[in-house]
């Protein structure tokens, strides 16, 4: 079961630092039978070493290293130029920690034991950054425009009344087209940290966004992904599960 | 309920308390022997001096005289001898009558005591009555054939004693004063040390254990108290300290294993050709470590938040805001569930505190209301300052709780409320780690329920 995103995974190369070999193997795998190329280090000398020389388009380092840890190993890199993006994937997964890793410059933060559709989907927004910001700050796909400097929303021209964190939402969706997005991932970007929610808070937010989006509209553009999150894009009729 | 409660003396007044009563004491002991030995000394030599003036007088009478004006010469002279004194003399013939004399003495004819006259000795001190408020003092001597007489008012001697007597009366209440005045500043200045203790160790508190507690170098009982209460400080530091690090430590221990063996689930479903019967087993395994991957992270979460505030995780936050962010973020999946979800005030109030946590203590309790609450139920989300405390209310209309779970809906993996099987990973912990959170702020949280008619769970954090 692929989805159109794979395609993306093409060309991204990624350098993963772990200490643990089991972990190493299961992940370095995974990512691979997902189309990204992956080297991996064992430790934060030979990680360092490697990310100043490869061209990677994204780190993902492991906090607890033989030889220090990976906010020192970050830092480290940053003064020395090393501008690559970097997804700390940790054991440690205190909010504390999540804020000191971004604090210094990381970009994301994934806490063991995660899903590897979580892990996928957070490359993937990350590779995905970089790209694409419209000039005149209007967001568009199909017929939704999303103009972000007015905070106006709209279906074939027709205004929709979003509150601001529907706009929020569906702007974070619209940002990540045809990537699969996580539950937690939304609630980080759009809601801040602490709304850790055991419930189905965030279904619920996504069905009143997709009563205003998609319900009087075609085609639909908010589909979920079993297993991993919500994704907005243009499907084929026939694969749209609803 | 705010009871007008009077407050204890500060050990500084009762302090110099105590001193100026004992200061008190100890100068009213002293004026009263003062005054006694000045009294009796001066009584003493009153009565000696008059005996000394009857010996002369007598003496120069006996000697003898030519005329009246010799004999008044006698008597000016030892009359005159001690002025301040006014000393009254009077001298009698053999026949008892006076001769000559001067004062107070002789318009009141007390005469001679008979007694004196029979009796064979010289001289004779007595104390006359002279109807007057005041005793008045003689003494009689012989001079050969006649008599001398020379008296005083008593008083007159002892007036040293009596202006003693007041000095000492009007200097004792500005002794005591001065005492007062004296032993408070002694007691402020030796106390103000302690005053310092107290004041850091207010401010210690789970997330500021790094400051240290002064101390005065000087070695006594209040340096020593100091020096304990730093050691103290010291080993709460050390264990809160390793407490987090402890957490860190579990979490890796725990977490590594559990993402190893997603991790190999997940492959093994994606790569391997399964029997249905061995996919549905995989798959609910991976369900449960993911419920099992949730209660790690909330006991963690629990740890740390036991251990305080971390230094420097706290800052300046609005609650009104904050509490509108969380009633925003649940307000669907009220809705979804027909509940009202609402904040009933504007209130702004400030804490310090950190914005994740408070998110989730708040997060929390509205997700534990709307958990419990029936459908058609309201859900109020109340701030308000009072009191120099931020006070913040959950209120719903849901099943309550019962009285008998009241005081352990905070304790851990209690699930008591409605008793309903709740599968949600990482329940029974979610009041526990909003009770960690509020204490780990400084703050306190507590419940009231009637049960069938709702509950209110209220949390009071210091405001700013």
């Amino acid at each position: 079961m692929r989805s159109s995103a794979d395609q993306y995974a093409a060309g991204v190369k990624i350098l993963y630092v772990e200490d643990d070999p089991v972990a190493r193997e299961f992940v370095e795998r995974g990512l691979r039978s997902r189309g990204f190329a992956v080297d991996v280090a064992k430790d934060s000398a030979h990680g360092s070493e490697l990310a100043r020389l490869g061209d990677y388009e994204l780190l993902i380092l492991d906090v607890m290293l033989p030889d220090g840890d990976g906010f020192e190993l970050l830092e480290h890199l940053r003064e020395s130029g090393v501008e690559t993006p970097v997804l700390f994937l940790t054991a440690r997964g205190e909010v504390q920690d999540r804020i000191r890793g971004l604090d210094i410059g990381a970009d994301d933060y994934l806490s063991k034991p995660f899903a590897f559709g979580e892990l996928v989907s957070r490359i993937r927004a990350i590779a995905r950054r970089r790209y694409d910001e419209p000039l005149d700050g209007c967001l568009r796909t199909a017929d939704l425009e999303l103009d972000t400097a007015r905070h106006k929303a709209s279906r074939a021209g027709h205004p929709i009344e979003l509150t601001p964190k529907q706009f929020g939402l569906l702007e974070y969706l619209l940002r990540n087209e045809g990537f699969p997005v996580t539950r937690s991932m939304i609630i980080e970007r759009v809601w801040g940290y602490g709304f850790e929610s055991r419930s189905n808070a965030i279904d619920v937010q996504i069905n009143y966004l997709r009563k205003k989006i998609d319900r009087e509209f075609e085609p639909k553009l908010i589909h979920t992904v079993k297993g991993v999150g919500y994704v907005l894009e243009v499907r084929d009729p026939q694969a749209t599960d609803g | 309920m705010s009871l007008f409660r009077r407050r204890p003396l500060s050990i500084g007044w009762r302090w110099a308390l105590r001193y100026a009563v004992a200061i008190l004491v100890s100068l009213t002991a002293f004026s009263l022997f003062a005054y006694s030995r000045t009294e009796k000394q001066a009584t003493r030599e009153g009565r000696r001096l008059l005996e000394r003036q009857a010996a002369e007088l007598a003496g120069r009478v006996v000697e003898g005289f030519e005329n009246i004006d010799e004999l008044r010469g006698y008597v000016t002279s030892v009359a005159d001898a001690e002025p301040y004194l006014k000393i009254s003399v009077q001298v009698f013939d053999d026949n008892g009558r006076i001769l000559y004399g001067r004062g107070i003495l002789p318009s009141h004819e007390i005469g001679i005591p008979p007694d004196f006259v029979r009796s064979s000795r010289d001289s004779h001190f007595y104390e006359a009555d002279l109807n007057k408020r005041f005793p008045y003092w003689v003494v009689v001597a012989r001079a050969g054939e006649m008599f001398v007489q020379v008296g005083a008012y008593s008083r007159e001697f002892v007036r040293p004693a009596r202006e003693l007597r007041t000095m000492l009366l009007t200097a004792t209440p500005v002794v005591v004063v001065f005492s007062l005045a004296l032993g408070w500043w002694l007691a402020r200045t030796s106390l103000r040390p302690l005053s310092e203790i107290t004041a850091t160790t207010r401010r210690i508190t789970g997330s500021r254990l790094d400051e240290p507690i002064p101390t005065t170098g000087t070695g006594d009982e209040l340096d020593e108290l100091a020096h304990t209460l730093e050691e103290m400080r010291v080993r709460i530091r050390d264990s809160v300290e390793k407490l987090r690090h402890f957490s860190a430590d579990a979490a890796h221990q725990l977490r590594t294993p559990l993402s190893k063996l997603r991790s190999r689930l997940e492959l093994t479903l994606e790569s391997e050709p399964l029997s249905p019967s061995i996919r549905k087993t995989l798959e609910e395994n991976l369900c449960e470590i993911d419920q099992l991957g949730s209660a790690v992270t909330a006991m963690l979460q629990l740890a740390s938040s036991e251990a305080g505030l971390a230094p420097g995780q706290s800052e300046l936050i609005e609650l009104g805001g904050l509490l509108d962010s969380v009633v925003e973020f649940y307000e669907p999946l009220a809705a979804e569930n027909q509940l009202k979800l609402a904040r009933t005030d504007q209130n702004q109030v400030r804490v310090m505190g950190d914005l994740a946590w408070l998110r989730q203590l708040f997060g929390n309790l509205v997700e534990n209301a709307i958990l419990h609450t029936e459908a058609g139920g309201r859900i109020e989300v109340e701030a308000e300052e009072r009191d120099g405390e931020a006070r913040v209310e959950v209120r719903d209309t849901g099943t309550g709780i019962d009285p008998g779970s009241l005081e352990r809906i905070f304790d851990r993996f209690h699930r008591g409320r409605s008793g309903g099987d709740s599968p949600a990973p990482g329940a029974g912990l979610g009041l526990t780690i909003a009770g960690q959170i509020a204490e780990a702020h400084g703050g306190r949280i507590g419940v009231e329920s009637d049960a069938g008619a709702g509950s209110v769970f209220s949390v009071g954090l210091p405001a700013v």
